[in-house]
């Protein structure tokens, strides 16, 4: 099977969960950089993030975005999902080599317009504490 | 009932939209120029959530107005 979830509207029921792991590493940081040449501050300097009270430079929030895109996708529902709106807040900040654990869950199937409600979580497994948290609407193709 | 519900759909709207939009039976969709169809998904999201109802295919878009709407919810309330 190509794809790890491929499920059709009527597969999904709500209060189903599904999780996956992903890893904020330097490939996706320099990654990112590249492509969209967010280079503030906060993001690429060690010593100004430390000046005013993280960690170290902190990650993009968008990198969630990313991988929110890819679960989306790929894993649940899968192919025929399509993203409609993403309500994101980024609550506490994550770092180069984080590894996150994604956690999603159906709170509603808008039958009339094939639509799933997902509420979403970020859990930061190296910070310990959920980094973000989200409502994302999906809309489930027929093929 | 109607203007029950509509009350109701007030507090739903003024979440769901941007800029300020009065809830009278005669509105429709295409008098807000924000109304569109990923609007209008959150609309429904937003209600069947709030009265604990489900629409069936194609009704909503039968509706040619908010005071029909307003009926629709009415019946689905009274089947639930």
């Amino acid at each position: 099977m190509p794809y790890a979830g491929d499920y059709s509207f009527a597969d999904l029921q709500e209060g189903m969960e599904c999780e996956r792991e992903y890893h904020v590493n330097a490939a996706v940081y320099n990654a990112f950089l590249e492509t969209f040449g967010d280079t503030s501050r906060i993001h690429v300097d060690d010593a100004y993030a430390k000046a005013n009270g993280f960690k170290g430079r902190i990650m993009h929030g968008a990198i969630l975005n990313g991988f929110l895109s890819q679960f989306i996708g790929l894993h649940f529902p899968g192919p025929l999902g399509l993203l409609l709106t993403c309500d994101i807040r980024y609550l506490k900040p994550c770092y180069l080599g984080d590894k996150l654990r994604l956690k999603a869950k159906i709170t509603q199937k808008l039958e009339s317009r094939k639509v799933v409600v997902l509420d979403v979580s970020f859990y930061n497994e190296d910070q310990k504490y959920v980094a973000a948290k989200c409502r994302v609407k999906v809309a489930v193709m027929l093929n | 009932m109607q203007s029950e519900i509509i009350g109701r759909l007030q507090n739903i709207f003024d979440d769901v939209f941007l800029e300020p939009v009065v809830v009278t039976p005669q509105l429709s969709a295409h008098e807000v120029e924000e109304w569109d169809s990923l609007i209008q998904i959150s609309l429904l999201v937003s209600i069947e959530k709030a009265f604990g109802i489900r629409f069936r295919v194609g009704e909503v878009e039968a509706t040619r107005n908010v005071g029909e709407l307003a009926d629709l919810i009415a019946r689905r309330l009274e089947n639930s």
